[in-house]
């Protein structure tokens, strides 16, 4: 595998952890014998390991076999009867966290085991719809990898053992006052947690609490107090903004609101007939993002030099803020700067400023100064006090906690959920000293970094599994609750573990948690189990979304900006499927082909095309992008060094590199363990974004990539990933209101619909008589407001049991996801346009694939599904090879879960698992039609349109995919099949697509809009 | 005057070597399974069997663990199995046309070689069906493509190119093993009756069925072998046509091309006399006395076949080409230019360089009677036809029509070692055939030496009663 | 032997001769003889020898040509019963009877049946395959597959008896003749 190839990677890090080998994990060995999905495929050998190791896995199935009845009354979601009936499914509001911050879900439950998770469209950061992370929390219940048993230096304990010798530690403290005592977690918005945790202060007047989260909002705190004086949380109302400019910001994809805003930002730019408004965004960033992919002028730049963009635009709307910064702009930034300022001012109070995390406070106060002297306050903007339970600044609370322990001062250290010895910055060495802690506790799902280096790990339950609440970045408050009995018998959550340390072990987390929010007295004690019933049906407290502040610019004294020297820069940003590692272990986001890159399975350091043919990083140009092997480059920031892959992406600016965090773990997991490379090596306290000053020399040594979209064509220096071809149709919003049909860019696409064929053909027509209507199923994709993040792939993961294939089987471009984001590029190489198309199954009317399966086990319904008969198919692929957009999947293996017992309860039991040799695809998730129709049946009516929602479209945040009955003129897919700019990928092979898209509009500002023309008209 | 050229050629050239008569003839040839082998032989034979055994343990491996041993993926769904598939079949083809083409055509110098070429063309097809049925997800279920109500009460889909492959394949084997076979009984019965051994005897005798040479079942026999001759004929051209729709009626770029049935048989044909020739230099060594029968002659006319198919095959590439920059069609140009420039240019190039000029060489008499250079060229033209199956489906899969769906494909060790297995099985079965079955036609190389030399051949030396005046052929008078 | 040759009826009487021409004429005059039941044997066919002999047929290309149109239809019919009658099913919107589809294995079925009764009625129509047969008892007879032709006249012929047949025989010059026990 993998890690041969890069020994220096790996010697560095059997080093670093030499001093723990003693602390055998027995999953740990095991998982490096066999990755469960990943490695098995690649070869006989690890095959015949893995028969061996069944019974290790078998294990487990005997433990997930227990029942999985919730304890506590959970309340079912009233869209469904309550009673559970036998194959029928239930759903239940609950929420999902993301570094404390609550999405609210609603869980589909089958007999008792969640299998999907889909949003809540009452929730204020779901609106019915989830991300990729979402989606996949799922996997993370069902991981085999979780941990499972109480640890004392990697022996199995008892918990009678634990609580014991906590309570005698904690008694020596009590005498102290608790001075000893330190409690660190991640942040925390849940109330009931929190309390407990303040009551445990309480007890323990000395002790300290700290936060920490790698991937935090501190720079967001500190830019509200240098504008406003305080601590604020921004709530921004992306659809009342008409012109938007993101700086280093991927507000549409990461962030607690990325849900909520992408949805905001999409209504604000879909253009039909009727309707032909857009909103234009602007994005300055160093690397492309989701964000930066769907911005109409997107700027490349260091971040190190965002601040100057920010403030020559600060300066040109007039705000008046005084800083000190050394440095200039291009005459191209200044440009571009003196544009945007120009759309800013002419859209005053409808205009909107967004800064990223990454940005120093500096630049967040200049934004807040632009945004206020837009008059954008309290319209595009709002302020809320921060939702979270102590807000806080984690890297300094990081760095105190590091000194205290060096200084000795640290005797109990109990640990919630957070990894710092992974994810610490490197300058504070956590690793080191979390060992010098006499007493050292550590709750996590995994037995991870951390954890070995740890006295005590005790198993953490997964959220599904247990009482909870959280908030969202509004405020509102979730209440989380158990989806099913805990899978394993010793598992704890944060919320358990701290009862326990406050003596009131005793009590059921559903009794804390309730008897905490009747403390509250939200309603009058009566209304109680009314309100408390609602709240939880609905996943949501009513009335808890803290309220809006009115604020004033009070602009404080503001640090200079960064030095934005000319030094090669270092960017590091969380990892658009990783986050900030935690979700190193799922693979269902190990494989998702990342946003932006298409690579899986590993991170890369990104660079342009340009720096890394300077750092003979690549040859030739056409080269560059083809390659399957990336060449190692070694990374030099003062001082500490890492080994990375070196992959040139369009779009990055010049002597950057950026490199994502969550990558390089040692103990993630068997599938997470081993991927990739630790950015975190080289984050320091004092650079915990970007850097200045970075040296990288190649090494020679190659490296595996596994990518999914690979080719582009590179013409003096113009980039055409499409190769000239009329994959999709683009134009302009100018250019559509001339001629919505956009004529002119329809190239090879024929202009009528209908094509000669020797054939009558199939007529899909309905019938009056609602006995036997037909109906004619088809979906509408809108790439315009399609910002490509992935959540749709996941969700059809999590849907149809697709499988996880593992790198191995990705670098041999055999995965499985039915639904891709294709993803092109047109433009000049340093600063591309970018065109993304999600691509699921056509359901062809003529369709290539039926015609020459010699067995007839892909065939059209009547309705015009192209079905798939998997126990009829004989395997010969020449399906997938006729299939001109080649969304066709073959099982080269057997690729299911079936080795880890425990992922059986993940299978949704309406689909199919399919075996070996078998071809599979997109069905436009035929079972819930199916479940559409049996319910319409019983009530003798016709399928309402919206009824039946194929998974991609339910997770869509942008809702840019709508599926329907053609038949139905008023179905909204039917409308949208009359929109003048529809248009079907590949027209003129006569196939007549059941999918088709609507062009791809963008809103460049006529003042930079040269090369965006030149793009749009290829 | 015309007889006086014909019979003039036929001195020139002459498809006999050295004085014959019915009983040298017979004995020749009829004696070859009772002798001692040649060292030779058990070496080629034991080389064809590790082969064979390689191809059973690759089969066994993909059965336990499934396709993804193969280099295949998507996009490039189809590899080695259906690339080694064409080219078997193709090489079949060439068995079929000595024996049934050439017969019609009355070409005199088809009977010493089509018995052999037709064993050939028999082992070839069992090579070549061998791929598609381990091709498929699940072989287990490959019968599934049998028009039987097997499934779900469910029949075959007889609109896809793959099922009119096993009609035509299967058809193809069954006609080419019964025209072999017929042609075998009264040369088995030949056998049977100079046999020394019983046992010989009664496997002879009860594999030819009794024959006794009378003149009526002569008769009938010949104008069965002649109306086989007549149906083999379009159906050998059926076959490859078959084998080319698989491609053609798909809507790949580089796939979907009209010239593919016609220039598919002249590749066929092409690859199968290369075979032919790769075969019969080595036997003519190892056994010196089917030099009597195989002549120069016969060598020099095989390998203007090969020139003139070549040729064909060429012409089809040049179209190939020129539809592609011609079409006007974005992705026909791409394909052809991506053939030509893009990953696997090698490939393409070397493809050329085999069928397209190293066979220009065999416009030389010179050439065509140096049974080395021969045997070289024939080995290229084998490579060459495989690399144009390689390019045909490689090529064209791995950049089709969408930029995001493209890839790459290589082998993996149990392509070729599939590959290699079928090769060395090949081998085997033709060497074993070589071991028991008279391997020309005695009979009708008899028939023929009467016809050319019936005055000199006949022991009361008058003269025959009809001078060769056209090209002999056994079917002649029925 | 006469009183054997009197008890048991022998197969016929066989004449050896040493090249086909001499058969050829040997035929001829047994013919004109006025016998009718008897036969030649020959290493290889031998044009004219069958017209020499009167004998004329064309059994085997009817047989053939009828199973090669049987074959058709079947080819046919089988595609269009099962596709558009017993299963019809929507096939990349194809018409159920997409008969340009169906004519490759009509064909092949055409060709397979043919060959089948091309095979099978040569065997039938000359009795094969034949355990046993007179003919091969004498030794001679050995060398029919290699080098001499024989022209044997039955017994069954009315005309056979077994002095004048083989003084007739006799009177064709042959290298021997023998009679063929049954």
């Amino acid at each position: 595998m993998e890690r041969e190839r890069d020994p220096m990677f790996w010697r560095s890090l059997n080093e670093r952890y030499a001093n723990k080998r003693q602390l055998p994990l027995y999953r740990e060995q095991l998982a490096r014998e066999f990755p469960p999905e990943a490695a098995p495929h690649s070869d006989l050998v690890s095959r015949r390991q893995f028969l061996k190791l069944m019974g290790a896995s078998l294990a487990m199935a005997g433990l997930s076999a227990c029942g999985y009845k919730p304890q506590g009354p959970v309340i079912a979601r009233a869209k469904i009867p309550e009673e559970a009936l036998p194959g029928e499914s239930l759903y239940y509001a609950t929420a999902v966290t993301l570094s404390g911050y609550a999405k609210g879900v609603l869980a589909r439950v089958y007999e008792g085991r969640p299998i999907k998770l889909e949003g809540n469209e009452l929730h204020p950061a779901s609106l019915g719809s989830t991300d990729a992370f979402t989606q996949a929390e799922i996997l993370n219940l069902y991981d085999p990898d979780r941990s499972q048993n109480l640890l004392k230096f990697g022996q199995i304990q008892p918990w009678q053992a634990f609580t014991s010798e906590l309570m005698q530690q904690l008694a020596i403290q009590q005498a102290k006052k608790g001075s000893g005592v330190r409690l660190l977690t991640g942040i925390i918005t849940s109330p009931t947690l929190a309390d407990q945790i303040q009551t445990f202060l309480k007890a323990y007047p000395q002790a300290k609490w700290y936060q920490w989260e790698a991937v935090n909002h501190d720079n967001v705190y500190e830019g509200t107090r240098l504008a406003f004086g305080e601590w604020l949380n921004p709530i921004y109302r992306v659809r009342q903004a008409k012109v938007i400019l993101a700086l280093d910001s991927d507000f549409l994809y990461l962030g607690p609101a990325a849900v909520r805003y992408a949805r905001e930002f999409a209504d604000g730019r879909r253009v039909r007939e009727n309707q032909r408004e857009m909103n234009r965004l602007y994005v300055a960033e160093p690397m492309p993002t989701v964000t930066g992919f769907s911005a109409d002028h997107r700027l490349p730049i260091h971040s190190s030099r965002i601040g100057l963009l920010a403030l020559a635009i600060a300066q040109a709307v007039g705000a008046s803020v005084q800083v000190e910064a050394a440095g200039e702009l291009t005459p191209d930034e200044r440009k571009w700067a003196e544009a945007v300022a120009r759309d800013l001012m002419a859209h005053r109070g409808e205009s909107l400023v967004i800064v990223g995390e990454a940005q120093p406070p500096t630049v967040h106060a200049i934004a807040h100064a632009i945004n206020a002297t837009l008059g954008n306050l309290g319209k595009t903007v709002v302020f809320t006090a921060p939702p979270e339970a102590k807000p806080t600044l984690c890297t300094n609370d990081i760095r105190t906690l590091a000194k205290e322990i060096e200084a000795g001062q640290v005797e109990v250290l109990i640990m919630l959920g957070t990894n710092p010895a992974y994810d610490a910055p490197a300058d504070l060495n956590f690793a080191e000293l979390i060992p010098k802690v006499p007493f050292s506790v550590h709750l996590s799902r995994y037995t991870d970094e951390t954890s070995a280096l740890c006295v005590w790990h005790v198993p953490e339950s997964h959220p599904f599994e247990t009482w909870g609440d959280a908030r969202a970045f509004d405020g509102t408050v979730s209440i989380q609750q158990p989806l099913l009995y805990p899978l394993y018998a010793n598992t704890r959550s944060a919320l358990e573990l701290m009862a326990t340390i406050n003596g009131q072990g005793g009590k059921q987390p559903f009794e804390l948690v309730q008897s905490y929010w009747k403390g509250r007295n939200l309603v009058p004690a009566a209304q109680f189990d009314a309100f408390w019933r609602k709240s939880v049906h609905d996943g949501i407290v009513p009335r808890t979304a803290l309220p809006i502040k009115s604020v004033a610019l009070r602009l404080q004294p503001l640090p200079p900006l960064p030095e934005a020297g000319q030094g090669f820069e270092i960017r590091f940003a969380p990892d658009p499927t990783l986050y900030d590692g935690r979700f190193a272990n799922n693979t269902w986001l190990q494989e998702l082909p990342k946003p932006v890159s298409r690579i899986c399975w590993d991170n890369v350091a990104f660079m342009s095309l340009k720096t890394a043919q300077e750092l003979g990083v690549v040859g030739t140009e056409s080269v560059a992008l083809v390659h399957d092997s990336a060449p190692l480059v070694q990374i030099r920031v003062n001082g500490r060094t890492l080994v990375a892959a070196a992959y040139p992406i369009p779009g990055h600016v010049d002597n950057a590199i950026t490199l994502h965090l969550g990558y390089g773990r040692t103990r993630a997991g068997s599938n997470g363990s081993g991927t990739g490379f630790n950015a975190y090596t080289l984050r320091s306290s004092d650079a915990m974004w970007f850097a200045r000053g970075v040296e990288v020399v190649t090494t020679g040594q190659r490296y595996t990539i596994a990518r999914t979209e690979e080719h582009h064509l590179i013409q003096h220096g113009q980039l055409d990933s499409t190769h000239h071809r009329p994959i999709m149709l683009v134009g302009t919003l100018q250019e559509f209101k001339e001629d919505p049909h956009l004529e002119k860019h329809r190239h090879g696409h024929a202009k009528n619909g209908e094509l000669p064929s020797m054939y009558r053909g199939f007529k899909y027509d309905r019938y009056q008589n609602p006995q036997n209507y037909r109906y004619a199923w088809a979906m509408v994709i809108d790439p315009t407001v399609c910002i490509g993040c992935g959540a749709c792939v996941i969700a059809c993961q999590a849907e149809n049991n697709i499988p996880v294939v593992g790198k191995q089987e990705v670098v041999r471009q055999r995965e499985m996801h039915w639904l891709r984001i294709d993803r092109y590029f047109k433009g000049p190489v340093e600063n591309p346009r970018t065109y993304q198309l999600p691509v699921p199954c056509m359901h062809c009317e003529n369709a290539p694939c039926e015609l020459v399966c010699p067995v007839a086990a892909t065939v059209h319904s009547e309705e015009g599904l192209n079905q798939m008969v998997y126990n009829r198919c004989v395997g010969t692929r020449y399906c997938s090879n006729n299939c001109p957009y080649k969304v066709r999947r073959f099982n080269y293996y057997r690729y299911t879960y079936y080795k880890q017992p425990v992922l059986h309860l993940l299978q949704n039991p309406d689909v199919t698992v399919r075996g070996r040799g078998v071809i599979e695809k997109c069905t436009y998730c035929v079972q819930r039609i199916n479940h559409a129709r049996i319910q319409a049946k019983k009530e003798n009516r016709r399928i309402r349109d919206g009824e039946i929602i194929p998974a991609c479209q339910q997770a869509c945040p942008t809702k840019a995919i709508v599926f329907g009955d053609i038949n139905d003129p008023d179905s909204e897919v039917s409308r949208l099949r009359r929109e003048p700019h529809l248009f079907a990928m590949l027209e003129e092979l006569n196939t007549k697509p059941r999918t088709t898209y609507l062009a791809r509009l963008e809103n460049p500002n006529p003042e930079l809009s040269a090369e965006a023309h030149d793009a749009a008209s290829h | 005057m015309q007889q006086a050229i014909r019979a003039q050629a036929v001195q020139e050239a002459p498809l006999f070597e050295g004085e014959q008569t019915y009983e040298r003839i017979t004995a020749q040839i009829g004696d070859i399974p009772f002798e001692k082998h040649p060292i030779g032989w058990t070496v080629a034979f034991g080389l064809g069997f590790a082969g064979t055994t390689l191809l059973i343990f690759a089969i066994a491996v993909l059965l336990l663990i499934g396709l993804g041993i193969w280099g295949i993926n998507q996009p490039v769904a189809w590899g080695f199995a259906i690339i080694n598939f064409v080219w078997w079949i193709g090489i079949g083809h060439a068995g079929t046309l000595i024996s049934a083409i050439l017969l019609l055509m009355r070409q005199a110098w088809r009977m010493s070689i089509n018995r052999f070429a037709e064993a050939m063309t028999i082992f070839a097809v069992m090579c070549a069906g061998l791929f598609p049925l381990i091709h498929t997800g699940r072989p287990w279920v490959a019968y599934w493509l049998l028009p039987l109500p097997n499934w779900l009460a469910m029949w075959p889909q007889f609109r896809s190119p793959l099922e009119w492959d096993v009609f035509a394949v299967s058809t193809y084997f069954t006609v080419s093993v019964l025209f072999w076979y017929m042609g075998l009984i009264p040369d088995l019965a030949a056998v049977r009756d100079r046999a020394k051994s019983q046992l010989a005897k009664v496997i002879n005798g009860i594999l030819s069925w009794g024959w006794r040479n009378s003149a009526i079942h002569w008769m009938r026999f010949e104008s069965a072998y002649l109306l086989l001759a007549g149906l083999s004929t379009p159906l050998v051209l059926s076959v490859h046509s078959v084998v080319s729709l698989d491609f053609a009626i798909s809507i790949v770029p580089g796939w979907h091309v009209t010239i593919f049935p016609p220039y598919f048989v002249a590749g066929a044909i092409y690859s199968g006399f290369a075979m032919v020739l790769t075969l019969v230099i080595p036997f003519r060594i190892l056994y010196p006395k089917l030099r009597e029968y195989i002549t120069m002659h016969h060598i020099d006319m095989m390998a203007k076949v090969m020139l003139a198919t070549g040729l064909i095959v060429f012409y089809g590439y040049m179209m190939e080409a020129f539809f592609g920059f011609y079409s006007a069609n974005l992705f026909e140009k791409y394909m052809i230019t991506n053939r030509m420039t893009g990953p696997y240019w090698p490939v393409y190039w070397a493809l050329i360089f085999c069928n397209g000029i190293v066979i220009q060489a065999l416009w030389f008499p010179k050439v065509r009677h140096n049974l080395f250079w021969l045997f070289i060229i024939s080995l290229i033209v084998n490579i060459g036809m495989w690399l144009e199956r390689f390019v045909i489906v490689v090529t064209s899969l791995h950049r089709d029509f969408t930029p995001s769906g493209w890839g790459m494909y290589g082998p993996t060790f149990w392509d070729w070692a599939t590959y290699i297995g079928t090769l060395g099985f090949f081998v085997m079965m033709m060497f074993i055939f070589a071991r028991f079955v008279p391997m020309l036609a005695m009979a009708e190389l008899k028939d023929l030496w009467y016809r050319l030399y019936g005055h000199r051949g006949g022991h009361n030396g008058h003269a025959p009663a009809k001078e060769p005046t056209h090209a002999p052929t056994s079917g002649g008078g029925a | 032997m006469a009183h054997v040759a009197t008890t048991t009826q022998p197969y016929g009487i066989m004449a050896e001769f040493d090249s086909p021409e001499a058969l050829i004429e040997a035929a001829r005059r047994t013919r004109l003889e006025g016998y009718r039941r008897f036969d030649c044997y020959t290493p290889f066919p031998i044009h004219g020898l069958t017209d020499a002999m009167g004998v004329r047929e064309a059994k085997v290309p009817w047989t053939v040509f009828i199973c090669g149109l049987i074959g058709a239809l079947f080819g046919f019919g089988l595609q269009v019963y099962t596709s558009a009658i017993d299963y019809p099913l929507n096939v990349g919107g194809r018409d159920l009877i997409s008969w340009p589809y169906f004519i490759p294995i009509t064909f092949e079925c055409m060709v397979l049946f043919a060959a089948f009764g091309a095979f099978i009625g040569m065997l039938a129509y000359n009795g094969l395959p034949a355990p046993y047969h007179p003919v091969f008892n004498v030794p001679q007879f050995a060398r029919a597959s290699v080098d001499r032709f024989f022209l044997c006249i039955e017994s069954r012929d009315p005309k056979f008896d077994p002095e004048r047949t083989r003084a007739f025989l006799q009177s064709l010059n042959p290298i021997s003749i023998s009679e063929v026990e049954p």
